[in-house]
């Protein structure tokens, strides 16, 4: 009889206390591997001391603009807990906000059980998502390996650093460093244009010679109106404005939104909303403009005095006539008036509150038009950012505390040095539309459509650093083209990530390596241009698992190719802080010393009196002239006139942009699609987290008038899709979003079924690649969408 | 086997042998697995009857004979599963720390973590990688019972003895049968491999085995 027969006739097939009894009998135990597994993980330890709490400042180096100080409250080497300012920690003069939802789930990003842990190789096809464990030295030595292989068989500018924004709210970031590096050691493709507001970082200029159009925030007190014109800072967290807006609420001051969503800025915070068909901005300005002038409403002594190209007696020389901005009003070249029923066929406000709102932003002194960065990220971004320049140019709103200059809003204060870049031996420069013909096709990439400081590329891109991005795939416009390309291992030969998770864009790397979070290293953390101060972010805790910091290895990168010496310098990470507060204190002398930072924490910077943009040029325009080459504010520029482009107006004109409301595209695609960045995400960073997913779900918004036409009810999953892409998505039938339009949160991570359908929600998908005709940059907001139930 | 019928009360091995199932249970959840120590466990003469008393050890026995002939893919394969499972970088079906199953957030380092960490700290015994990794994982907690186990074992002490095993029994109350049956049951459902469906069988039998021997050693002290 067999052992087995002998068993099953007793009945015991299952471990338990018999069974046992019966093995235990047999005779001696099996020894596993020599015995070593009795304390492997468990060491015995005479000097455990129980730590109490601390509670330590500090503050989040993500690329959000609240920068609150927040509180990690830490017991035995863990965060338990993160709380908020309190109440009386507000410095009225120099405020910064209190956490908000992202802020107060730190912990979940931190703690995730997702979050990498180890360095790792790529063994499937890349983007497959196929990764090994492997040591750090390994990844180390293959950094260098390759990146001196391509260096030499490609030669420098064939090394590009991709964007990665997600750690540019601290003044160290991981791109930066491989920047350095790279210049150190030979050169790279660099490349220009920020995808949140190169538009109209661009475009302003050319009205004012400059894009710090914005005053200090402390001035919209003065304002009798103002007007948030494609602007959402409740759930974009622009900065701290959201402080100043809930006072200008609670001090009575009407506020209206102009949005083709009802966001919930509008919601919040807005008197009036007034939606408008995406793109079509430049028609409602044209026509408040219109009535405005009609009216008399205009301010003609500011005109006279300051600006080029309102009428015809203030052009520049050598201009043919009827090209002023008047004679464009009133249809002396193209015989159309610009009137407001003219842009209610457009962009669909009715005529009658075109009219009431020029009135009331005309007669309102001051009044404050302040515009968003959502509508510049249009194809026709450049000519909306210049449109409400037009305005307030006309209405006098330039130079005086209450208005408002409109165009980039950018606000010149004190910030800390970063750590040196030295120059870059490559030359040439690409805008970042142009990274993924750079790899295909060098020769595609022109001074005509984004090619700066040289006339044609001299390789194509071989290698990539991308630290703390997502751009690569889910930010970049257009995926599935972007995706064949990187999927093609003969194209980029080597890419080298960094991150917390597993992202759609770290899927592609070769080798993947876990970052430390902004509670494991140190930097410090910077406000955004409303906000006047530096927060220490101080390593709180040890790193998680085996993560490191980029600089750490970096320097190792460094030291394998040869210029580890240059790129340290012989600083750690606290050498830098300390090197960034001391150069910062030759510029600006109250800045503390390290010791001292680290004792308060927070350092504000001063000033007497809030800052109003173009005050000197206003109130004493023979000393200070404006920066354009006139001298004066140009509604009329000469020197866009001389592009002679047909999307390039001289003066911001309504043309209708490519795949906007008015492609005939629309027969096929019919309705507009945008996208908004959402209060639990900061661009796509904790998309991943499953709490805040339950904060803002994932759907699409459809009118009920759309919706009905296609027999779609709210929770029905749809199919939303055009000629790039297709993504499946839930409906959420709302009248927040306007007819004709169709919108979903940015940020959503790519997850594609077997047929490439994307499953995740992310609007690139469905994005263009097509370049902007001035800055050569994005139009991540224009695109025309079919949707369908499923 | 004759032997079978003889089997008394022997303390001694019995501790060592639940050491052993411990220690192997360990060794599956700790890293991807190596084919020459799996064949080693599996030629050992006690193998087999221990599959016979026990369900999880049986499938473990089938996916390991399976690799007695393999040029290498076999347990490549089965190497890939246990990253796939339990090292990532792809989210994580069956997560190893018990703060996921019981923190009231679901994440690592939750205050469970910090109890758990204070039950070793009572023996004085620390992490050695605490702070970069939770002390609740799979592998810690079986070694800090398996510590308690060996403890005994070598105790001459009735009333330590007791101790020692009354801290057994609320560690395994406590902690390991209250997240490990979610897991067993997270495991088996996300793989397809025999080796660690038998892996998470055999930990809700060993656990249960656990519960039952501990009073029972207790006693007949
Ligand atoms: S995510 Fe932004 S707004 Fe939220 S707490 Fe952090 S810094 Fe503040």
């Amino acid at each position: 009889m067999s052992d087995k027969n002998i068993l099953t006739k007793i009945g015991e097939s299952k471990l338990s206390r018999r069974s046992l009894l019966k093995w235990t009998g047999i005779a001696t135990v099996p020894v596993i591997a020599g015995g070593v597994w009795s304390t492997k993980y468990l060491s015995e330890n005479k000097n455990i001391v129980e730590a109490s709490e601390t509670i330590v400042p500090t503050c989040s180096t993500l690329d959000c603009g609240g920068k609150c100080m927040i509180k990690a409250h830490v017991r035995d080497g863990v965060i338990t807990r993160i709380s908020a300012r309190s109440d009386k920690e507000l410095d009225e003069a120099n405020p910064y906000m209190k956490a908000c939802v992202r802020g107060r789930s730190y912990r979940k990003n931190q703690y995730h059980p997702d979050r990498l842990k180890y360095p790792m190789k790529r063994v499937g096809k890349r983007g497959e998502g196929k990764f090994e464990r492997i040591s750090w030295e390994e990844a180390v030595a293959t950094i260098i390996k390759e990146t001196k292989r391509i260096t030499e068989q490609y030669g420098p500018a064939s090394r590009y650093v991709h964007q990665g924004t997600a750690v540019t709210g601290g003044t160290i970031g991981g791109a930066q460093l491989a920047r350095r590096l790279m210049a150190l050691s030979g050169g790279f493709l660099n490349y220009y244009h920020s995808v949140s507001m190169g538009n109209t970082a661009a475009a302003t200029p050319y009205t004012y010679g400059t894009h710090q159009t914005g005053n200090s925030l402390d001035s919209l007190k003065d304002s009798k109106l103002i007007l948030l014109w494609g602007h959402n800072p409740s759930e974009t967290i622009f900065g701290n404005t959201l402080h100043y807006y809930k006072k200008l609420k609670e001090a009575g001051i009407k506020i209206i939104s102009i949005d083709p969503r009802y966001s919930n800025t509008a919601v919040a915070f807005a008197d009036e909303w007034i939606p408008l068909l995406p793109g079509t901005d430049n028609a409602l300005m044209d026509a408040m403009a219109y009535v405005i002038v009609k009216e008399n409403l205009h301010n003609k002594e500011f005109l006279d005095k300051f600006v080029v190209g309102f009428d015809e007696e203030h052009m520049p020389e050598g201009v043919p006539a009827n090209e002023s901005l008047v004679s464009y009003l009133f249809g002396k070249k193209d015989g159309i008036e610009k009137t407001p029923e003219w842009a209610e066929r457009i962009c669909k406000v009715p005529a009658k509150k075109i009219t009431e709102l020029a009135r009331e932003y005309a007669t309102a002194k001051p009044a404050a038009l302040i515009q968003g960065w959502g509508p510049q990220r249009h194809a026709s971004g450049e000519r909306i950012a210049r449109g409400g320049t037009m305005l307030a140019s006309i209405t006098g709103n330039v130079g005086v505390s209450g208005g408002w200059a409109s165009g980039y809003g950018g606000i010149p204060r004190k910030f800390p040095m970063g750590i040196p870049v030295p120059d870059n031996p490559v030359k040439e420069s690409i805008s970042i539309m142009n990274w993924t013909d750079a790899i295909t096709d060098p020769s595609n990439v022109t001074p005509e459509n984004g090619l700066k400081d040289g006339d044609k590329l001299t390789s194509n891109i071989k290698l990539i650093y991308n630290l703390a991005g997502n751009y690569l795939i889910n930010q970049q416009p257009d995926i599935n083209k972007t995706k064949k390309i990187l999927e093609d291992e003969s194209l980029v030969e080597f890419i080298v990530a960094s991150d917390h998770f597993l992202t759609p864009s770290a899927k592609y790397a070769d080798i993947l390596l876990p970052e430390t979070t902004f509670f494991e290293r140190w930097n410090i953390g910077e406000s955004w241009a409303s906000g006047d101060y530096i927060i220490l972010s101080e390593k709180v805790v040890e790193n998680y698992y085996e993560s490191r910091s980029d600089y750490d290895w970096l320097s190792e990168v460094a030291q394998g190719i040869g210029v580890g010496q240059a790129f340290t310098e012989g600083r750690d990470e606290i050498g830098w802080i300390n090197y960034i507060l001391d150069e910062t204190r030759k510029v600006e002398p109250d800045t503390p010393t390290f010791e001292e930072f680290k004792k308060k924490r927070i350092h504000y910077w001063r000033y007497d009196g809030p800052r109003i943009a173009f005050k000197d040029q206003i109130e004493d325009p023979v000393n200070h002239p404006f920066e354009t080459p006139s001298g004066k504010i140009e509604i009329f520029s000469k020197r866009l006139y001389d592009m002679n482009h047909s999307e390039i107006p001289a003066i911001p004109t309504y043309i209708p942009e490519w795949e906007g409301a008015e492609d005939p595209l629309k027969a096929t695609y019919p309705l507009q699609c945008i996208t908004w960045k959402g209060r639990n995400r900061a661009n796509s960073t904790f998309a991943n987290h499953p709490w805040l997913k339950e904060v803002a779900e994932q759907v699409l918004w459809i009118n009920p008038a759309d919706a009905e036409k296609r027999g779609i009810k709210k929770g029905d999953k749809v199919k939303i899709y055009n000629g790039r892409g297709t993504i499946m998505i839930a409906a959420e039938v709302t009248t927040r979003i306007m007819p004709g339009v169709v919108a979903m949160q940015a940020g959503a991570w790519y997850d594609p079924d077997k047929n490439g359908v994307d499953t995740g929600g992310c609007a690139n998908v469905l994005t263009s690649q097509r370049i902007t005709p001035l800055a050569k940059g994005n139009a991540h907001q224009t695109m025309l969408v079919e949707v369908q139930k499923t | 086997m004759s032997t079978i019928e003889s089997s008394q009360w022997n303390e001694a091995s019995l501790l060592q042998n639940r050491l052993y199932i411990n220690q192997f249970i360990r060794f599956i959840f700790d890293a991807p697995s190596n084919r020459q120590q799996l064949i080693t466990f599996i030629n050992h003469p006690q193998w087999k009857p221990l599959c016979e008393i026990s369900e999880g050890f049986r499938h473990i026995d089938d996916s390991i004979q399976e690799l007695r002939v393999d040029n290498g893919e076999k347990i490549k394969r089965l190497q890939e599963e246990y990253n796939r499972l339990f090292v990532g970088p792809n989210a994580l079906p069956a997560p190893l720390w018990e703060s996921v199953y019981l923190g009231s957030e679901h994440l690592l380092f939750e205050e469970v973590t910090l109890e758990v960490r204070k039950c070793y700290r009572q023996y004085g015994l620390t992490f050695i990688r605490e702070s970069k990794e939770p002390d609740d994982h799979i592998v810690i907690e079986l070694e800090f019972l398996s510590y308690l186990i060996q403890k005994t074992i070598d105790c001459e002490d009735v009333e330590t003895k007791k101790r020692l095993l009354d801290d057994q029994y609320s560690f395994l109350n406590n902690h390991l049968l209250k997240w490990c049956p979610t897991f067993c049951e997270l495991l088996s459902k996300a793989t397809q491999f025999e080796l660690y469906q038998g892996a998470a069988l055999l930990l809700e039998e060993y656990l249960n085995l656990e519960k039952e021997l501990i009073p029972a050693l207790k006693e007949a002290l």
